[in-house]
Order: structure tokens, then sequence, then C-alpha cells
């Protein structure tokens, strides 16, 4: 991983972006670049989701796959690379655990916050105005509803779920999130 | 699943739910399908995922084992020998009408992977890739060498020439990989495969599919073998498949199982 200067922050940005351009023309040393770099981060976010190393394991690969197929789809005026990436394998992750089913009840860890003694690809990656905003805005939100919708991110979990391990009715968790969804809008926007 | 039913004041935001995470496997075909559809949707959709992506922050990475590289390599090498391998021999057939959909919507590796004078190969690839027991059982003989190394393909491909799945299936491994070539959507219903062998009594479910993004499914479990001339098909079923273990929904595509 690359360290945490700004200059750092750009360098690994155009590091993955050029790496997904060779991706697009068929340059599988790329990929694997690519596969170095990101791996121990989408492997992370398919672990937390599926809680099962076997599945998370079987959802990389497929995420990768992925992307040496769609690699010409990524626009970076759209998305940075990393988040392209990691969204693809945490959308791969929650259709897997959809089809499987939930293999524990596991607490779920919410903090928005989790100490990590080394920068990851998300913290040098990621604009540090835009995570400052997002706990802003998630930290406006009341405390049932923060802890719903972070739930939901990184457990990837259902308003069903979501209710079960609340031990309130599906309308009630519906409720809470769409309106904790409207609020988070509102102040994202500002 | 109204909210009037569920008494909920607040509007529902499906590009927001999407994002979050929280809608269950149907209403995510359902969200996708309308991102196909409707930019305005899918832009919604992208700004939830730009603004949530910082929360990746908080999750640990953790080590992969190394063997997952080895597979994904596996898997390119594998797709794109079967492509060249077949692009050659499509060029000994004769040619089929085009698809008057052509690819529109593959994703741009693929139409590359294609190329422009292989349309036809990757339509006629469209395959889904069958297994051989261990020992080659109920063949009568050992699994022969193929020329891609052990691999059969298949195109599906509707009544009217338009394909849908190119399939290749990996004996070594007894993997199938399907990408899709053209998609298959409709509202309220979800395709799934079978797998109908010459001698068997009825076609086999190889479960629900997804005709948007390629996919692996493995053919490690039953042990019934699949081989060259089995034909494979996509229905069109309800959410969470046929509810009787056979068909029930209209045959969009279908094809038999060549090696290559």
């Amino acid at each position: 991983m690359a360290g945490s200067s700004g200059r750092e922050d750009e360098d690994g940005r155009h590091y993955l972006v050029e790496r997904l351009a060779r991706i697009a023309g068929g340059d599988k040393s790329a990929l694997k670049d690519l596969y170095d770099r990101t791996q121990a981060k989408l492997f992370g976010i398919a672990l937390r989701i599926l809680n099962d190393r076997r599945e998370a394991e079987d959802v990389l690969q497929d995420v990768y796959l992925s992307v040496w197929m769609k690699a010409a789809d990524f626009d970076p005026g759209r998305a940075s690379p990393i988040t392209w990436l990691a969204t693809i394998a945490r959308n791969r992750s929650i259709d897997r655990v959809r089809q499987i089913g939930r293999r524990d009840e596991r607490d779920i860890e919410t903090a928005l916050d989790v100490p990590d003694d080394q920068p990851d690809a998300f913290q040098v990656l990621t604009a540090r105005d835009d995570h400052d905003r997002l706990v802003a805005c998630i930290g406006e939100l009341d405390e049932r509803t923060s802890h719903a919708i972070r739930t939901a991110f990184f457990a990837g979990r259902t308003y069903q779920e979501l209710a079960d391990t609340a031990e309130v009715p599906l309308g009630t968790m519906k409720s809470v999130i769409r309106r904790g969804l409207i609020k988070l809008k509102g102040c994202l926007s500002r | 699943m109204s909210d009037l039913q569920d008494r909920s004041e607040a509007p529902a935001d499906m590009a927001a739910e999407y994002a979050l995470g929280v809608l269950t496997g149907a209403e995510r075909r359902e969200a996708e399908r309308r991102m196909r559809e409707d930019g305005g949707f899918a832009s919604s959709v992208l700004w939830w995922e730009n603004r949530l992506a910082p929360l990746f922050g908080a999750i640990r990475p953790a080590e992969a084992p190394a063997d997952v590289w080895e597979r994904v390599s596996e898997d390119i090498d594998r797709i794109a020998r079967v492509s060249a391998t077949y692009r050659g021999t499509l060029a000994n057939r004769a040619e089929r009408p085009a698809p008057a959909r052509g690819l529109a919507g593959v994703s741009p590796i693929w139409r590359t992977i294609a190329g422009a004078s292989s349309l036809l190969a990757v339509a006629s690839l469209a395959a889904l890739a069958i297994m051989i027991p261990p020992g080659g059982q109920g063949l009568g003989t050992a699994p022969q060498a193929t020329l891609a190394d052990g691999a059969l393909t298949a195109s599906l491909a509707s009544d009217t020439g338009l394909v849908y799945f190119t399939v290749v299936v990996d004996l070594d491994s007894r993997t199938a990989t399907l990408v899709p070539v053209d998609g298959i959507a409709e509202a309220g219903r979800v395709p799934e495969l079978w797998l109908i062998e010459n001698d068997a009594p009825a076609p086999r479910s190889l479960g629900v599919i997804t005709g948007d993004r390629p996919l692996r499914v493995r053919l490690d479990t039953g042990g019934e073998a699949a081989s060259a001339g089995a034909t494979l098909a996509i229905s069109l079923e309800p959410e969470g498949g046929s509810p009787t273990g056979s068909p029930t929904g209209p045959v969009v595509a279908s094809g038999s199982l060549d090696r290559i």
C-alpha cells in the first residue's frame, strides 16, 4: 500500500486507472497488478458480508473475472477506481449471501472508524472531505437510524433481517431506514 | 410489498436502497433492470454508491489465499483459448443469419473478444458447460481429450437466432462459465437453466441464472453426466425458479453441447 500523502493518493489512483485501461485492452499482467494492489481490500469486503472464507474466495474470483471483462465500462469521471472495484465486490457478495442465506448471526461491528494500523486502499484513495462529510451526516441521524444504516451497509442485510435482529416489525424498520436515507440525502447534497 | 401495506410513511428510494444493500434478491434484480433501462435511476444508484463509499474505509483488509489469483488466471486463459479455437472452427462452417440485435448491451471486452468478424462465432459459441463425472461413468468411455484441454461449449439462442449465452465448460474442474451475450430481462420472471440429456426422462434444473453478468456454475454436485449432444435450455420462471421442478414458462433459448 502507498503512504497517505496527497501526492501518493494521486499516484495510487493513477496506478489503478492506468491498469484498468490496459485491462480493457486485454493486458493480463495489468490485471495481476490490480489484483495485487486491491485483493486484500476486496477480500475483506466479501468476508465481512459472507462471513465464510470459501464463499468469499469464490466471490473474489468472480469479481476479478468480471473486472477482466468489464474494465472498459469503468469511467474515471464517474467513480474512483477503488470505489468501482469495492462496489462490484460488495454487490457480488450481497447477491451471493441472498442465494445461500446467512451462515450465522454474528454480531455486526458497526463502528465508523475502526482503528487500523495500516493505511489501506480506501484511506489512501477516498477523498478525505467525502469521508468527513459522510461521517458528519450519519452523525446527524438518531442512534437507532444510524445503527440500522451502518449495519445494512457493512453486512448487506435486508430489511427483514434488520427487523428480525432489532426485534421490530418489518414496516417499522423500513420506515426508520427510508426516513434516514431521505435525511442523509439532504445532508449529503448540501 | 407496498408502502401502504408496510404503513411506512417515508417513500421508498429504490436507488438508495439498492446502494445500501437492504433489498431482497428479487428486488435487486428489479433495480438492476431499471438501471439498464433508466439512465436517471442508474445515476441515482451511482450517486449513492459514491457517497457511501467512504464507509469501506472501516472494513479491515484480509489477504486472500494465493490460489484465488491462479483460479482467475486459469479462467481467463480458458476463455481466451476456447474463443480462439472456436473462431477457427467457425471459419469452416456455413454462416448463419446475423442476430437482429447484435451485441448491444454486451460489455465492451466481449465485443473486443468477439471482434467484428467473429460476432457470429460468439453467437454460436453461446454454450453451456456440461460435466462428465469422475471416470466418465455413464458415457461408456473415459472422457476423451478435447481440443481445448477438456472444454465443451454451447450457444444458447432463441428460435430467431438471437444468442443469449456463450457457455464454456471446463471438464477438469467441472465448471461452467456462462457469458451473457444479450440480456434476458422480463419483469417478474427469472431465467432458469435446464439440462436435457438425450436419454433422460425430464429436464434437470441447473438453477436460476442471471442474464446480465458472467457467472460460473459448479457442476460438481449430483453426479449426473452431461455430454456432447445434450441440450441446454433457458426458460422464464417465477421469481425463485420453477415451483414444480420442471420448466413452466416459455423456453427463450436453447442449444446443444458440442465439443469444439
